[in-house]
């Protein structure tokens, strides 16, 4: 990762570059400069381009999109809510209910659409939480170093050798499942992979002349984390934040399925499987679309953090891992 | 290397310690376990102090938790408060449970290990060429997939099959409710088709998902491995393609997977929780749930301690193997 400090200045390379451009080939050939091939572009320009032009990722970006837009705005039109139960029980697919209804009537359309918002919404926040707690911490140790290293990456461990599915089981069931408390107790156990990553950055960087710089100014140690190394450690806290979203779809689920996170009357992607596992060889459709739903969120979001690591990674080895 | 190993295991005890406090503190906050016994009607205050008093539960947390790991570390890990269960002693649940899980996982993850080595070394060594996308998509798609999904339908599909074995005259084959009680008796072919029926669909479900993450760390690290100078020289030196491969290439890719299932070994317990819920194993997954359901402070104890042990033991098999496996790292 370049140092910001370091980049060329884009500004009148980049202008007169894309004024040729413009003019194309029939642009008068006297005004052409020697460094018009040359295009300077900042570092964040490189990295769209690059993730622009990653195929697989991009059509990734348009189904999660679709499926985010389609599980607010639908909601708002469709004649059924997610706690409606006055539909018969078991009613097969239909023009009404296109997914059909479960046991107690609730059409299955509704349920999926508020599944969906929930599970993304559970998935979002244990990824931000995760990605500040692990960032922060892992600044902390890898800048300070000395004891507050050894006390942050033990505590690190301990919370690693204990499984974080038995853990979060025991303390949502002691705060009853709401939505928040499942997602706030998921990011206290997800944040330790993202403060080794950072650590370890943060190790290399810290010996840079640009933070010995920026220290010989007098920056203090916030100002030196959030200003100096946040910024160059974006790729790494970027594509990992990104595959903390898919762990927790997939966690979410799996604790929702025990009876063990978000609790009816409210409603996960896990929630409804767990429901409606039973009827797979009677009525497949009431299991499928919980399932499709749930293996697309988490297939595009893997799919977007692989493009995310080539569009950063300087080298452009294309190894994907 | 012994040296070392001893002081990693000396070190890991007060880690221990310091988590099972954690986790005991976790507990006791997170539920009240004569909570049943309060609801109950025309019980007197004085019969819940009593309770309370017997349980030990009017102490202070610290001195609660020095008690527990006095006896734990005598044997004694106390009995389930829960009802029903008629103050079932928490070892030999525990235990049970614990042989019950271990002998599915091992089976799964030593399969998956092997195929994933297999398919990654494969994929790397013809990068970009058909099978490496199928590969990949796979890999990509069993890993996005949870893996309670993949356990349902080869259950449901696993008793369709049962269903057209019936038809067409045979026996049940393939069991989706555990393995029996009384452990496998008759023939040995009666035996085998027993074993292969209750152990096929849970062990299949475990190693396709944990199959994914080896293959594809297993297919970076060759990458790596063929593209380092080394590899570039054994090639410059003339020698055949399969004796850079395999002879030169693959033996050092191998390391940092061996490693990774033991480093996982928290992520494929967790995993098989799920699997044998679905499953109806009566292992560690149906043991935690019940006991989180129920509040069973005891047994939910046992349990944490068991598993971080054995995660414990397993991150340092995994640094013990990987310094005999790679010369260049010095250990001790």
């Amino acid at each position: 990762m370049v140092d910001p400090g370091l980049n060329p200045p884009p500004t009148q390379l980049t202008v007169e570059a894309t004024e040729a451009a413009h003019r194309g080939a029939g642009g008068d050939p006297s005004q052409r400069h020697e460094f018009d091939t040359v295009k300077a572009r900042t570092q964040r320009q490189i990295v769209l381009r690059r993730f622009l032009q990653h195929r697989l990722a991009m059509i990734s970006a348009g189904v999660l999109l679709l499926i985010l837009l389609l599980a607010l705005v639908m909601p708002v039109f469709w004649s059924y809510s997610y706690g409606d139960t006055d539909a018969g029980g078991y009613l097969p697919p239909s023009g009404d209910h296109p997914l059909g209804t479960d046991q107690i009537g609730h059409d299955m359309v509704a349920q999926l659409l508020r599944g969906t918002q929930l599970s993304l919404l559970i998935a979002f926040t244990v990824a931000v939480g995760a990605t500040v707690i692990g960032v922060v911490l892992g600044a902390l140790a890898g800048y300070l170093r000395g004891f507050t290293d050894a006390l942050v990456m033990r505590f690190a461990d301990l919370l690693l050798i204990i499984p974080q599915i038995a853990v979060a089981a025991v303390l949502i069931r002691a705060a009853s499942g709401s939505w928040w408390v499942v997602a706030i107790i998921m990011a206290l156990f997800f944040w330790m992979q993202i403060a080794r990553i950072t650590r370890g950055e943060t190790l290399s960087l810290a010996e840079r002349e640009f933070i010995e710089a920026a220290r010989a100014c007098g920056a203090g140690t916030p100002r030196v984390i959030f200003k100096h190394l946040v910024p160059n450690m974006i790729g790494s806290i970027t594509v990992n934040a990104t595959l903390a979203v898919a762990q927790a779809v997939l966690v979410e689920a799996a604790l929702s399925f025990l009876g063990l996170g978000v609790q009816p009357p409210d409603t996960s992607l896990g929630v409804i499987i767990q429901e409606n596992y039973t009827q797979l060889s009677t009525r497949p459709w009431l299991f499928f679309g919980p399932f499709v739903v749930i293996v697309l969120i988490s297939l595009t979001i893997n799919f977007i953090g692989d493009g995310l690591r080539d569009a950063f990674d300087p080298r452009q080895t294309k190894v994907r891992a | 290397m012994i040296r070392y190993a001893i002081r990693r295991l000396l070190i890991s005890v007060p880690i221990l310690l310091i988590g099972t406090f954690l986790v005991f503190v976790m507990v006791a906050l997170s539920g009240d376990p004569l909570g049943t016994l309060r609801q109950q009607p025309g019980v007197t205050e004085e019969t819940i102090r009593a309770a309370s008093a017997s349980l030990g539960l009017d102490k202070p947390i610290v001195v609660r938790y020095f008690d527990w790991l006095g006896g734990f570390l005598q044997g004694d890990w106390g009995f389930s408060v829960a009802l029903g269960q008629a103050r079932a002693d928490v070892f030999t649940v525990v235990t049970n449970a614990f042989w019950t899980t271990f002998r599915l996982v091992i089976g799964a993850e030593l399969l998956a290990i092997v195929l994933g080595m297999a398919i990654g070394v494969l994929a790397a060594v013809r990068q970009y060429s058909i099978f490496d996308y199928v590969a990949t998509t796979a890999a990509f798609l069993m890993f996005s997939m949870p893996i309670f999904c993949v356990a349902i339908v080869l259950k449901t599909y696993g008793i369709q099959f049962n269903n057209f074995l019936v038809d067409i005259g045979m026996d049940r084959w393939l069991t989706t409710a555990g393995p029996p009680d009384g452990g496998f008796s008759g023939s040995l072919g009666e035996i085998i088709s027993d074993y292969t029926g209750a152990f096929l669909l849970p062990t299949l479900a475990i190693m396709l998902i944990s199959f994914a993450a080896y293959s594809r760390f297993q297919r970076s690290s060759m990458l790596e491995t063929l593209h380092s100078d080394y590899v570039r020289t054994a090639r410059a030196k003339g020698l055949s393609s399969s004796r850079v491969v395999f002879r030169h290439a693959y033996r050092n890719a191998l390391i940092p997977v061996t490693t990774l299932f033991a480093v996982n070994f928290g992520a494929i317990f967790a995993g098989a929780i799920v699997t044998e819920t679905v499953f109806g194993w009566k292992g560690m997954g149906e043991l935690l749930v019940r006991s989180v359901r129920q509040y069973d402070p005891n047994m939910l104890m046992g349990w944490l301690v068991i598993v971080a042990t054995l995660v414990v033991l397993f991150n340092l098999i995994a640094d013990l193997v990987y310094g005999f496996l790679d010369p260049r790292i010095r250990i001790g």
